[in-house]
C-alpha cells in the first residue's frame, strides 16, 4: 500500500497558467484533501501532487501563487525539492509544513528561503492568511519582474551611442555636458534623446529615470 | 513253490519209485506237473532184478511205506550207485528207528533217509531238490574224469584233442588249475591266468601258494591235501597275493587228480570273488567302525552332559578321553592370538605342559589346523613332505589329529592329540568325525559362555541404567522392567509386571494420541515424544519416551520396548526459558517502539493534522452566511475516517507493546509484513527510502506468534534503514523477499542497498547487546534470532556486500 502508493506517478504536464494557484505537495491524501477543500472555500485555485517529483515535472517558471509543501516525503523531500527549485530560480513562495519540527530542518529550510513554516496540525486561519501573504508576495515579485522584462526589451532596440548618451544621462549630466563629453553637437545630443525618450516609450525625464531604476522594496 | 511246480516245465531228470502205493504215487505226480519222469519199479522182486543201468538211469528213488525191508533194498542200490539220493516214505512212528537202521547200514550211502508220509506236501520238492544234487554232483565227477583222462592220456598221445580240450577249458566261466602232489602249477586256463594275473607258461613249475598271501599258505596246502575217496568239500576263500595292482579273492574247490604214472595232484576250481569278499569285508570294517563311533559318541554324551562338572573340567575329560581313545600321550586344547598359541589346557606325560604356557603358532600343526575346515591327520611326520619338526616338551611329533575351534565365526583355537611315535593305522574317519564334534562341543560352549557373559552384562546393565525400561508383550502387558522404572513411576516391579503400560496414563493425551501411537509401533514404527504421567502416588511427570519394537524370528512383533527419562525438570526449565524468552522479546519491543516514537509520532500526526483541517474547514462553512450542508457533511465523513486511521495505528502500537504469552496460530506471513511495514512506513519515509514488498505470491501459513514475527521484521528493516543512510536517497531502495523454501519453509528475505556490514563485525552481529549504532540497546538481531528459533526456524546474513545485505529468515509451516 505504501509501496504502490509511492511508486504511483501521476504526472501530466499542466498547462502553464498564469492564473495565481496553490500548489499542495503531501504524500498523505487525507491531509493534501484537507488542505485543498480548506483552501477551496476561499474560492482559490488548487491543484495537488503527492510527491515532489510529481510537482517538479508540471513545474513550469511560468505559474503563480505558492507551494504548500510537506517536509517529509519518501524519495524526494520537501527540503530537497525547496533546494531543486531555488537552484532552477523558481520563485514561488514556499510554505512548508510539517509534522514534527526539528531545529535543524526549519533552520535549513528558513535559511533556504521558506515563506512560512507550519507544524501540523496547524489552524485554518494561519494557512490562509500565509497563503495569501504569500501570493500577494509572488504577484508583486511578478509585476516587477515584468516591467523589468520590458523595459530590457526596449534598451536593446537603442543603438550604441544612444546607449552612450543614456548611460550619461542616468549619471545626471546635461544635453550640453554629453555634448562636451562625447565631443559632438548640443542639438546632436537632443536628437539621440528624443529617441531613447520614443523607443523607450516614455516621454518626461522622470519617467525614463523611474524605468530604469529597480523595483521599490517598500512597495 | 507251488507255482513253480504248477507250471509246465520240461523234465529235468528221472526218479524209480518202488512199492508205492497208487494214492500217494498219484498226490505226488500230480504236483511235480511232468517236472520229472517216473519210472515204476513194481516190488521187491523188480528191485532184485534191476540192472545197474536202470538205477544209473535215474537220478532218485523213492521207497514205499510198504516195503517190508526198505532199508536192505536201499543197501542194494547203493551197491550200484553209492551216490544216489534215496528217500525211503514211512509212517510217522517210524521214523525214528529207520533213521537208526540207515545210521548203522555201513553199506549206505550218505544221501539216503526218511521221509514221514505226514508230510508229502513237501515231497515232491525234496525229490526236485535230490535230483539236482545228484545230477550236479555227476556233472563234477565227470568234469573230474574227463579232465584226469585228458591230463592222463591225450596229453602224451593225442596232441590235437589236448589243444582241443585246452580251447574248451580256456572258454569256462570259471577257473580251472592244475598241480602236481607238490603244489607246483601244472597247467591253468584263461580265466585262471586272469584271476592271478599271470599267463600260464611263466608260471608252470612255480608252488601254487606263491600266488596267495602267506597268511593263506597253510589253509592252501591243507585243501589240497585230498583224498580220492574223500567226500567233495565245501569250497574256500583264498587271498591272491597282489602281483599287479590289487589283491584279489578266490573261492577254490579242490579234486583230486591221478596221472599215469600214478603221481597224485589236485585241481582247483576257482572263481574269482573279489568283489563279494571286498563288499563283505567293507561292511563288517564299516560295522565295527560304527560301533565304535557308537562307543565313542557314549563316552563323549557321559562327559558333556555330566551334571556336577564344570566347563573347565568337562574339557579335561574330554582330553584325557581322547587321548585314551587315540591312544596318543599329548592332548590340547588351545587359544590362537595373533601368532601366539596359547595352552588353555592340557594333558600330557608328567603334566610336562602347563595350562597358561604359550608356543609359537608357526612352529605348531595348529597352525595349519586352524585355518582347516576339516580336521588335520597326521600319522607319520617323519616321512611327511614338510620340512617342519614340531617339538612338544621336547618330544618329536610324529601323530598328529587336530581341528580347530570355532566359536561364533570365529576361530578361537584348536583341540589337538599327539603323539611322539608314527601311527601304524591311519586315523579312521570315526576318529576324525569324534574330533570334530569335540571342537564343535568345546566352540559352543565357549560361545555360549561367552554370550551368557555378554547377557549378564547386559541385563546387568539394563537393570543398573538411569533410563527406565519396561518391556510388554504385543498386548502392552508389562514383562519386565528395571530399577529406574520402579524409582521414576513408584511402581514396585511385582505390581507392575503383568499389568498394562496404560497404568501411567495420566490423562493429559486423549485416547486418539494412544491410539495414533499403538498404530504406529505395531506397524515396527519407533515412537519418540514427551508423555506426561503418572506416577503411583498421582503426581505427574514428563518423560522423553522411545518405544520400539522387539521381532521374533518369524518376523512378527513379540515385545516392545520402551525407555525413557524424567525430562520434568527440563520441561520446567524450557517453559521458564519460553517465558523469559517471551519477556525479553516485550522488553526489547518496548525499546524498539521507544526508538520509534518519532516516526510514530509523525504516522499519527498525520490523521490529526487532517482531522484538524477537516474540522477547521467545517467550522468555517458552518459559519458562512451560505453554509452548505453537503459540503460539512462531506468533511465531517473524512473526520471520521482519519479518526479510525489514527485510532487503528493505536491499536497497532498497543499489540505490539503488549506484554504477554507467545500465542502461536496459522498466520498469513504476508498480513505479518503489512502490519511491520505500517509501524515502520513513517521511519522509512523520514528516510527516503523505497520500500518494494512481494505480494504476488501466495504462500501457505505458517504457525507463529504474529507479534514476535513483526518484531523481527521491524529490526531487520530498521537495521536497513540504519546501514543505507549514508547512501543517496534515489538509491535507498529496501525489499522485503517472500518465498517458498523447498523443505516445507517459508523464507522472508530483507534486501537493502546500504553500506552492508564490516566485515570485522559479522561474527559478532547476533551477539545481545553488541551494537553499532549510536541508540538503542543492541539486542535486536539477537532477540530476532531467538525468536525465530523458538519457532523451529533459522535466521542468518545470507549477504553481505559492500552495496547491501540481505537477512533471511525461515519459519516452518503449519
Amino acid at each position: 500500500m505504501l509501496g504502490t502508493a509511492m511508486m504511483r506517478q501521476t504526472p501530466g504536464k499542466p498547462r502553464p497558467s498564469t492564473e495565481p494557484t496553490v500548489y499542495i505537495v503531501d504524500d498523505n491524501s487525507a491531509v493534501r484533501d484537507a488542505i485543498r477543500w480548506l483552501v477551496e472555500q476561499v474560492k482559490l485555485p488548487t491543484r495537488t501532487f503527492e510527491s515532489a517529483t510529481e510537482f517538479l515535472a508540471a513545474y513550469h517558471p511560468a505559474i503563480a501563487g505558492c507551494l504548500v509543501l510537506d517536509m517529509r516525503m519518501p524519495g524526494m523531500s520537501g527540503l530537497d525539492l525547496q533546494e531543486k527549485l531555488l537552484e532552477i530560480g523558481a520563485t514561488l513562495p514556499i510554505i512548508i509544513v510539517t509534522g514534527h519540527g526539528d531545529i535543524p530542518v526549519t533552520v535549513r529550510a528558513m535559511k533556504a528561503g521558506a515563506f512560512e513554516f507550519l507544524q501540523k496540525p496547524f489552524s485554518d486561519q494561519v494557512l490562509l492568511d500565509s497563503i495569501a501573504a504569500a501570493m500577494r508576495k509572488h504577484a508583486v515579485l511578478l509585476e516587477r519582474r515584468r516591467r523589468d522584462s520590458e523595459s530590457g526589451a526596449a534598451l536593446s532596440t537603442l543603438t550604441s551611442r544612444e546607449r552612450e548618451v543614456l548611460r550619461l544621462l542616468r549619471g545626471g549630466n546635461s544635453s550640453k555636458l554629453i555634448a562636451a563629453a562625447l565631443d559632438i553637437s548640443t542639438r546632436t545630443v537632443e536628437g539621440h534623446r528624443a529617441n531613447i525618450m520614443a523607443k523607450l516609450g516614455v516621454k518626461t525625464l522622470p519617467q525614463l529615470v523611474n524605468k530604469l531604476l529597480p523595483p521599490d522594496p517598500a512597495q | 513253490m507251488d507255482m513253480s511246480l504248477g507250471a509246465v516245465h520240461p523234465c529235468i531228470g528221472r526218479v524209480a519209485a518202488m512199492g508205492v502205493d497208487a494214492a500217494t504215487m498219484h498226490r505226488v505226480l500230480s504236483r511235480l506237473d511232468g517236472l520229472l519222469s517216473w519210472d515204476e519199479w513194481r516190488d521187491e522182486a523188480g528191485a532184485s532184478d534191476m540192472a545197474p543201468e536202470g538205477i544209473l538211469q535215474s537220478d532218485a528213488v523213492l521207497l514205499g511205506a510198504e516195503l517190508s525191508n526198505p532199508v536192505s533194498v536201499a543197501q542194494r542200490v547203493c551197491c550200484i550207485d553209492k551216490g544216489i539220493p534215496v528217500l525211503i516214505l514211512a509212517r510217522p512212528e517210524r521214523v525214528a528207528q529207520l533213521e537208526r537202521e540207515i545210521i548203522f547200514s555201513p553199506s549206505l550211502g550218505s544221501d539216503v533217509r526218511p521221509w514221514p508220509m505226514a508230510d508229502l506236501d513237501r515231497l515232491p520238492d525234496a525229490l526236485r531238490v535230490a535230483v539236482e544234487r545228484r545230477q550236479q554232483r555227476s556233472s563234477y565227477q565227470h568234469t573230474i574224469q574227463s579232465a584226469q583222462l585228458h591230463l592222463g592220456k591225450l596229453t602224451l598221445f593225442q596232441p590235437e584233442v589236448t589243444h582241443y580240450l585246452d580251447r574248451l577249458l580256456d572258454r569256462l566261466p570259471v577257473g580251472v588249475l592244475t598241480v602236481d602232489a607238490s603244489g607246483a602249477v601244472l597247467s591253468m586256463n584263461r580265466r585262471a591266468e586272469a584271476i592271478f594275473g599271470s599267463a600260464e607258461r611263466e608260471v608252470l613249475g612255480m608252488p601254487l601258494r606263491s600266488f596267495f598271501v602267506s597268511a593263506d599258505h597253510g589253509r592252501l596246502t591243507d585243501c589240497l591235501q585230498i583224498d580220492r575217496r574223500a567226500e567233495p568239500r565245501a569250497p574256500r576263500i583264498f587271498e591272491v597275493a597282489a602281483r599287479r595292482g590289487e589283491s584279489g579273492y578266490v573261492e577254490a574247490t579242490a579234486a583230486p587228480l591221478a596221472y599215469h604214472a600214478g603221481q597224485r595232484g589236485a585241481m582247483l576250481i576257482l572263481q574269482d570273488v573279489t568283489e563279494r569278499v571286498r563288499a563283505e569285508r567293507e561292511r563288517t570294517r564299516a560295522e565295527q567302525d560304527l560301533r565304535a563311533h557308537v562307543k565313542v559318541l557314549n563316552a563323549f554324551h557321559q562327559i558333556s552332559s555330566a551334571q556336577n562338572l564344570g566347563f573347565e573340567d568337562k574339557a579335561r575329560h574330554l582330553l584325557e578321553f581322547g587321548c585314551r581313545h587315540l591312544g596318543l600321550p599329548f592332548g590340547l586344547l588351545t587359544r590362537i592370538e595373533g601368532d601366539v598359541l596359547h595352552i588353555v589346557d592340557a594333558v600330557s606325560p608328567g603334566e610336562a605342559i602347563h595350562p597358561g604356557a604359550t608356543m609359537d603358532l608357526a612352529l605348531t600343526y595348529c597352525d595349519q589346523t586352524h585355518r582347516l575346515q576339516h580336521p588335520l591327520s597326521i600319522e607319520f611326520a617323519g616321512i611327511g613332505p614338510g620340512d617342519l619338526r614340531v617339538h612338544i616338551a621336547g618330544q618329536r611329533i610324529e601323530s598328529y589329529l587336530g581341528a580347530r575351534v570355532l566359536v561364533g565365526a570365529n576361530v578361537f583355537g584348536t583341540i589337538a592329540f599327539a603323539g611322539n611315535a608314527p601311527r601304524a593305522a591311519p586315523f579312521s574317519s570315526s576318529d576324525r568325525e569324534t574330533m570334530k564334534l569335540m571342537a564343535q562341543w568345546i566352540g559352543g560352549q565357549l560361545e555360549r559362555k561367552r554370550n551368557e557373559a555378554q547377557m549378564r552384562i547386559l541385563s546387568s546393565a539394563l537393570e543398573q541404567a538411569a533410563d527406565s525400561v519396561a518391556i510388554t508383550d504385543r498386548e502392552g502387558v508389562i514383562q519386565y522392567v528395571n530399577r529406574a522404572y520402579e524409582r521414576l513411576t513408584g511402581y514396585h516391579k511385582d505390581e507392575a509386571v503383568g499389568r498394562k503400560m496404560s497404568i501411567l496414563r495420566s490423562g493429559a493425551h486423549g485416547a486418539a494420541f494412544y491410539d495414533e501411537l499403538w498404530r504406529g509401533i505395531k506397524r515396527g514404527d519407533i515412537f519418540r515424544g514427551i508423555l506426561i504421567n503418572r506416577r503411583k502416588d498421582g503426581s505427574t511427570y514428563h518423560e522423553d519416551k522411545t518405544i520400539t519394537s522387539l521381532r521374533g524370528r518369524t518376523g512378527d512383533i513379540t515385545h516392545f520396548v520402551s525407555t525413557g527419562h524424567d525430562v520434568s525438570e527440563r520441561h520446567k526449565a524450557e517453559e521458564a526459558a519460553r517465558l523469559h524468552q517471551a519477556e525479553m522479546a516485550h522488553v526489547a519491543r518496548l525499546s524498539t517502539l521507544g526508538e520509534m516514537t518519532s516516526g510514530l509520532a509523525h504516522e499519527l500526526t498525520q490523521p490529526l493534522c487532517a482531522i484538524t483541517t477537516y474540522a477547521q474547514t467545517c467550522l468555517r462553512i458552518a459559519n458562512s452566511s451560505a453554509a452548505d450542508l453537503g459540503q460539512i457533511r462531506y468533511g465531517l465523513d473524512q473526520v471520521v475516517r482519519q479518526a479510525e486511521l489514527g485510532g487503528a495505528i493505536f491499536m497497532r502500537l498497543r499489540k505490539f507493546g503488549r506484554k504477554g504469552e507467545t500465542v502461536m496460530r496459522p498466520t498469513a506471513m504476508q498480513e505479518v509484513i503489512r502490519e511491520a511495514v505500517s509501524l515502520i512506513g513513517a521511519d522509512l519515509k523520514q528516510a527516503q527510502i523505497s520500500l518494494h514488498v512481494d505480494d504476488g505470491q501466495w504462500l501457505p501459513k505458517v504457525r507463529v506468534d504474529p507479534i514476535q514475527i513483526e518484531q523481527v521484521i521491524l529490526n531487520l528493516v530498521r537495521n536497513s534503514i540504519d546501514s543505507m543512510s549514508a547512501v543517496q536517497p534515489p538509491a535507498r531502495q529496501l525489499f522485503i523477499r517472500t518465498a517458498r523454501a523447498s523443505d516445507g519453509e517459508v523464507k522472508v528475505s530483507i534486501v537493502d542497498h546500504g553500506h552492508g556490514c564490516p566485515a570485522e563485525l559479522v561474527d559478532r552481529l547476533f551477539e545481545p547487546f553488541f551494537t553499532t549504532k549510536p541508540t538503542g540497546l543492541g539486542i535486536g538481531l539477537g532477540i530476532s534470532r531467538t525468536i525465530i528459533e523458538a519457532h523451529g526456524g533459522r535466521l542468518w546474513l545470507e549477504a553481505n556486500a559492500p552495496h547491501g545485505t540481505t537477512f533471511s529468515f525461515t519459519l516452518p509451516l503449519c
